[in-house]
């Protein structure tokens, strides 16, 4: 899962992208509106975090301007201006969810899950598949009751096949959405966490598509 | 307290007390003359009835002792006296009095003459042999004037206090409206800084209500603008607060030691900035222009000097070079204190947006008339279009890395404003950086302190 954070408070944002990245997403963090129009271009985002009183471009103007290109991802506005008025205004613009501050972060990490299962079409807050169960909110995963422990890597690649699971992924697709800019990729890093995962859930676990990605194997077991 | 109704009231009383004494002087004057041609005529008339009388109708000659009429000292005459001499012999014929008063030798015709002290009328006419005389003394007309004088005007005089009391009252009554504005105000709530009904009002009191409704109007603004701060400065601790929440979380959450320690440096670095902001709205409110400001003589000089080795060790530590140079005596009248504040936020600004290397200099001149203090860095300097806007409380620019409160020019411009000081922004020449400079009126004579 890839968040961008918009927060041109550099505590506020440091704090926060640091605490996502405990949780296992992968943050990309920018401090003004035309940075954050950039990145959305440039990246395919699950999901947005935006402060509203950006500086070069207003959060709510970046915020129409996204849905204004067809971008559905969700969007969680982050703000000081916590007034009915402006909360109206951000849900109208296109906003998910309103988190006014001062927030606390176990807050926003259940509304950023909430935002994913939604916009992923699911109620549940687990993910399920072949007997093996994924809690986003703890970060466990179990089988027949027992605890597989994984690293943040393993668990974010696992949660990001868990989501779509008949979808085929890309090795890039992946990629994106555990690394944020600036962290260090090697090139043959995904197989070696797909490598992994089959090690600990079982080999036909993940079916390798040639020349497309990964995708879990089927319901059947 | 003066009151109006008493004032007024006095005023109106003696005005009409002075008119009736400059009225009773004209009456008087008016009716001494009437008196006079009146009693003129009575003596001429008297003069010529007596040569027409037997010569012994004139018994008794050599004066008559009339028990009634006898003539002392102290009573003066009242009537006439008349005295009947023959034109060619010396010793009156007759005289009306016990003893003759009047000239032996008048002049003919009327004259006045002092006869006992006293001013005399005489008419004295001479007819077949006979020269008649009559006379009377003047003080008779001047009271006979005075008296009628008096019984015109006593009335007059007496209705004063009637006049006085009605006038009281009416002027009560014409004070009313004041009341009724008063009351008015009285009425209103604090917050209600409405301007005053005009409908009910004489104009004699409108130019009070337009000084009133002016002084509530800036009142008002004043209000609002102390709003506004409040509200801004409650916004603005949002962001501080909010990072030290999450700070603090964070902090709980550290798994490792290496964690921790990490999130305890950016929690004391977010207290440090909370503390930095609550300080800096503290210290603008404390320059409210309402404060009296202290009359000090401050040498900028050597609080420069001050200012730069209080900053010594914070520009040392990131390799910037901070000179000072200012003349040995530049003294200005002010707060020693909020100047300092003034000095310590501007030379803060200049370390803080000058990168590691550069240069920050402060530089103090003495011109007659005026004192400049300037603080330039060779940082990146503020855009032309956010010069104006810079000095705005709260407000940063947008971007800026550096951290900090968006108060420390609005501090210095509201310091500077109170000291009647000047201060200007752009981009400083020598340096590349920001130029800030700040021009106070001198006083013109070591003398003017104090």
């Amino acid at each position: 899962m890839r968040i961008l954070l918009v927060e041109d408070d550099a505590m506020i944002g440091r704090a926060v992208s640091q605490a996502l990245r405990g949780e296992a997403y992968a943050v990309d963090w920018v401090r003004d509106g035309e940075a954050a129009l950039g990145a959305l271009g440039a990246m395919p985002y699950d999901l947005m975090l935006l402060d509203l009183g950006l500086p070069r471009r207003d959060g709510l103007a970046v915020l129409k301007e996204a849905r204004g290109r067809g971008l559905e991802l969700p969007v969680l506005v982050l703000t000081a201006r916590d007034a009915v008025e402006d909360r109206v205004a951000g849900l109208d613009a296109g906003a998910d969810d309103y988190l006014p501050k001062p927030f606390d972060l176990d807050e926003l990490s259940a509304r950023v899950r909430a935002l994913l299962r939604r916009h992923a079409g699911r109620g549940a807050p687990l993910l399920e598949h072949r007997g093996l169960r994924l809690d986003p909110a703890t970060r466990e995963v179990t089988r027949g009751g027992v605890e597989i422990a994984l690293t943040a890597r393993e668990f974010a690649l696992l949660r990001a096949l868990l989501e779509r699971p008949r979808a085929v992924l890309s090795r890039e697709r992946l990629r994106d959405k555990l690394y944020a800019f600036g962290e260090e990729v090697e090139s043959n890093t995904i197989e070696v966490y797909v490598h992994s995962l089959r090690r600990k859930l079982g080999a036909d676990f993940i079916v390798t598509v040639r020349g497309a990605g990964y995708r879990l194997a089927d319901d059947s077991p | 307290m003066t009151s109006i109704r008493r004032r007024l009231l006095w005023r109106l009383l003696s005005g009409i007390g002075a008119l009736l004494l400059a009225a009773g002087a004209a009456v008087y004057v008016e009716i001494r003359d009437e008196v006079d041609e009146l009693f003129d005529a009575q003596l001429q008339e008297a003069a010529h009835a007596f040569p027409q009388l037997e010569p012994s109708a004139l018994t008794p000659v050599p004066g008559r002792a009339s028990d009634a009429e006898e003539d002392t000292e102290d009573q003066p005459l009242r009537g006439l006296v008349v005295e009947v001499r023959r034109a060619d012999a010396v010793g009156p014929l007759y005289h009306s009095r016990p003893r003759a008063l009047l000239p032996e030798q008048p002049t003919p015709g009327w004259s006045t003459v002092a006869i006992a002290g006293q001013p005399w009328r005489v008419f004295s006419v001479e007819q077949a042999g006979r020269r008649v005389e009559v006379g009377q003394p003047l003080a008779v007309r001047d009271e006979a004037a005075a008296e009628i004088a008096a019984q015109v005007l006593l009335p007059l005089a007496a209705a004063l206090p009637v006049a006085g009391a009605l006038l009281w009252f009416g002027i009560g009554r014409g004070l009313r409206p004041l009341e009724c504005t008063a009351e008015e105000i009285r009425r209103r709530s604090h917050a209600d800084l409405r301007p005053l009904p005009r409908d009910a009002l004489p104009a004699e009191l409108a130019p009070l209500a337009d000084a009133l409704d002016e002084l509530m109007a800036r009142l008002a603004a004043a209000l609002a603008a102390q709003k506004n701060f409040v509200a801004d400065a409650a916004h603005e601790l949002q962001t501080p607060l909010t990072a030290l929440r999450l700070q603090a979380q964070l902090l709980a959450r550290a798994g490792t030691e290496a964690e921790r320690a990490e999130a305890l440096g950016e929690l004391r670095a977010g207290i440090e900035r909370a503390i930095h902001l609550v300080r800096q709205l503290l210290t603008l409110a404390r320059q409210a222009p309402e404060r009296p400001l202290a009359q000090e003589r401050v040498d900028l000089a050597a609080l420069a000097q001050e200012a730069a080795a209080a900053q010594a060790n914070a520009a040392a530590a990131r390799h910037i070079a901070l000179g000072v140079s200012a003349q040995a005596m530049a003294a200005v009248i002010g707060e020693r204190e909020s100047l300092r504040i003034l000095l310590a936020n501007l030379l803060d600004n200049a370390l803080k947006y000058t990168p590691a290397g550069g240069r920050v200099t402060v530089s103090v001149a003495a011109q007659p008339g005026e004192c400049t203090l300037v603080v330039e860095d060779s940082g990146a300097g503020i855009p032309e279009t956010e010069l104006a806007r810079v000095c705005d409380r709260f407000y940063r620019i947008p971007g800026s890395a550096a951290p900090g409160s968006g108060l420390g020019l609005a501090i210095v411009s509201e310091i500077a404003r109170r000291h009647g000081a000047e201060l200007r922004l752009a981009r400083s020449d020598g340096l590349g950086g920001l130029r800030a400079a700040v021009r106070f009126p001198r006083p013109a004579a070591p003398a003017a302190a104090r």
